[in-house]
């Protein structure tokens, strides 16, 4: 009875546009389109900063020595001569100045004032200014060494006592691996989330406001074979979304790396092997029965497909805990972590991507999930046995 | 047969609902009894609220009693629900259909979940669709369907198993006079066929026409059993709306 129950429920569920949508083409075209698109765009600003002709007005009190001609020799800093601004403050709230930089001394030590506006992530536009006044500083300190009689090839161990030679054993795959783990499972549970959503939604909720749940309850199917061919297909939408993510960012890579020749894409292609694939696939699916299980159970509590995905927003904020967790890089996989849903799969799939995943967890990962996923399936068949599923119409 | 003794129900009202009522629980049904032989057409009538939707959806399982019997084929219903429900068919004013499958998909559907399978369950499909008169959009998806059509792809869900037990809510509701009289000669065809049939309804031609007995509930009670003429000599009426509105104490001046 299960078997015509899942493909009932599946032919269904195949047969909706707004399945289709959630569960096969955001997953193919949002993943690549968010990673390297976003990555894209990120690359392009960034570049665009960098290459931006800065204005800066100098407000002498004191000379620094150099530090007008090497402002001057820069090619992407103008000056603007300070009688032509009124308020430099002003000019640099207004857009029409990007620096005041203002010398004075105090004693043997020059301060260096600088007033300026910036709220991009990323590279300062004060990174011109500080690389300029670094060479300034080297300069001085090698002067007054000499001028104290340190020998000129002695002056660089007084510049840089320290040299750090460091030599990390970490793998190039283990980079990335981890570079991708903190954000990668988020997408996919995302993605296995939001499909379970849809569809036990519509499953559930949706028969019960379209009434064909009261003709099904009251057919002679066991309910245990109701609830579990109809979580099946939950699960089974819930895995192809994950795993489309995953695929959809593998193929968009290899295209990518094919079409620019671009080693970046070619060393971000070794993490994904075909045995990488397939290992998250088998990772993915505790999972994706997880949060099927879970979201059947709440759908199960609502009378209409609206009210099913508003009790699944609630619930899928509290998904987000262990998902931070996991990508906050503060946890490992261990023995007690593996036994967590979600941060479990999450933990063990970043593992996977770096090359370093020790297969014996998954065992832990898929008993453990088992464990929950019978519990909630046997908590939802005595739901529908309490008649609380059918009694609130 | 169906046998329903004093069968009680009621239901959890929500919080605010009950700081309202100053109850926490409101009486759906309460002693109602009646019975229905193989062959004969029970009328299940009451104003809208008075328990009829309740006490169907007893009778077709999907609510459970708090007290009281209820034997379909001499079969505990409390005891063995998936034994009864095998010869209920519900037909609910609902139509409840899957709106993205055929009409043959969902029968077949249906008929696999009451174990009909291969030649049989096509044996079986073929044949509703030419009594019932839809063979023309069986391969048609549901939601493609005008109300009429998918009421009667919806009788043909409720009796795919060829059930000896009946049960209608309000099923001519919402329907043009065409499909309402289609329905009625259906209900007609199945008593003469020794079906047992109960059905709910508020339109009292349906009731003259079709009716062997009548249970009337007015606020969840039993207030009437008995055949339609004991109903008329009890009232004086020859009227069957007057007769309702006399036995529920609401007679109009």
């Amino acid at each position: 009875m299960i078997g015509t129950l899942f493909f009932k429920e599946l032919r269904e569920m195949l047969r909706d546009r707004k399945h289709l949508l959630v569960t096969i083409l955001l997953p193919i075209l949002v993943t690549p389109l968010m990673m390297f698109g976003v990555g894209a765009l990120q690359a392009s600003a960034q570049q665009e900063r960098d290459q931006e002709v800065l204005r800066y007005t100098l407000i002498e009190n004191i000379t620094l020595p150099g530090l007008r001609d090497q402002l001057a020799e820069n090619p992407r800093l103008d000056e603007v001569a300070l009688e032509t601004i009124g308020n430099t403050q002003e000019a640099i709230t207004q857009g029409e100045l990007d620096f005041a930089i203002q010398i004075s001394r105090d004693n043997d030590q020059y301060q260096v004032d600088v007033d300026y506006k910036d709220t991009a992530i990323g590279q300062s536009k004060l990174a011109r200014i500080r690389a300029i006044l670094d060479t300034l500083a080297d300069d001085i300190i090698a002067d007054r060494l000499n001028h104290i009689g340190v020998e000129q090839n002695k002056v660089d161990a007084f510049l840089a006592p320290i040299v750090l030679r460091d030599n990390n054993l970490a793998s190039r795959q283990e980079n990335i691996g981890q570079a991708l783990g903190s954000f990668l499972p988020f997408l996919i549970v995302i993605w296995m989330i939001s499909s379970a959503i849809a569809i036990s939604s519509d499953l559930v909720a949706g028969e019960k406001e379209r009434g064909t749940l009261e003709t099904l309850i009251i057919s002679p199917v066991p309910l245990m074979d109701m609830v579990v061919g109809k979580w099946l297909v939950i699960t089974l939408a819930a895995w192809f979304a994950g795993m489309l993510t995953l695929v959809s960012l593998w193929g968009a890579t290899a295209v990518i790396g094919l079409v620019i020749n671009n080693s970046d894409f070619n060393e971000l292609l070794s993490v994904f092997s075909f045995l990488t694939v397939m290992v998250a696939a088998v990772v993915m699916a505790p999972t994706a029965g997880f949060v099927s299980a879970v979201f059947f159970v709440s759908a199960s509590f609502a009378q209409s497909f609206k009210e099913a995905q508003s009790y699944a927003s609630g619930l899928m904020l509290l998904f987000f805990i262990p998902m931070f967790a996991t990508i906050s890089g503060a946890l490992e996989l261990s023995g007690p972590t593996s036994l967590v849903p979600i941060m479990n799969t999450s933990l063990a799939f970043t593992e996977l991507l770096k090359g370093t995943l020790a297969f014996g967890y998954v065992i832990p990962i898929v008993v453990s999930n088992a464990l929950v996923i019978f519990a909630v399936l046997v908590g939802a068949v005595a739901l529908y046995r309490s008649e609380r599923v059918l009694a609130r119409q | 047969m169906i046998t329903v003794k004093q069968v009680k129900k009621s239901f959890a009202l929500a919080k605010k609902d009950a700081k309202k009522a100053n109850a926490t629980q409101v009486l759906a049904v309460q002693d109602v009894s009646f019975s229905c032989q193989p062959g004969e057409v029970l009328a299940l009538l009451g104003s809208n609220g008075a328990g009829k939707t309740t006490a169907l959806r007893l009778l077709s399982t999907a609510l459970e009693p708090d007290a009281g019997e209820i034997w379909i084929n001499d079969i505990p219903v409390h005891q063995y629900p998936r034994r009864a429900r095998q010869c209920i068919g519900f037909i609910s004013n609902g139509t409840p259909l899957y709106r993205r499958l055929t009409v043959r998909e969902n029968l077949a559907f249906f008929g696999a979940l009451y174990q009909l399978e291969g030649a049989a369950l096509t044996q079986r499909i073929e044949q509703l669709a030419v009594e019932l008169k839809f063979a023309h959009y069986l391969d048609q998806k549901v939601d493609q369907l005008s109300t009429g059509m998918t009421q009667k792809a919806s009788i043909a869900r409720s009796i795919m198993h060829d059930p000896e037990l009946l049960i209608l809510d309000e099923p001519t509701t919402g329907l043009d006079v065409e499909a309402a009289q289609h329905i009625l000669n259906f209900i007609g065809k199945q008593k003469a066929a020794g079906k047992a049939v109960v059905f709910s309804t508020h339109h009292m031609n349906e009731v003259e026409l079709l009716a062997d007995h009548l249970c009337l509930i007015d606020q969840g009670r039993n207030c009437f059993n008995g055949s339609v003429t004991d109903a008329k000599q009890q009232t004086g009426h020859s009227n069957m709306t007057q007769t309702f509105l006399a036995l529920i104490g609401k007679e109009l001046l």
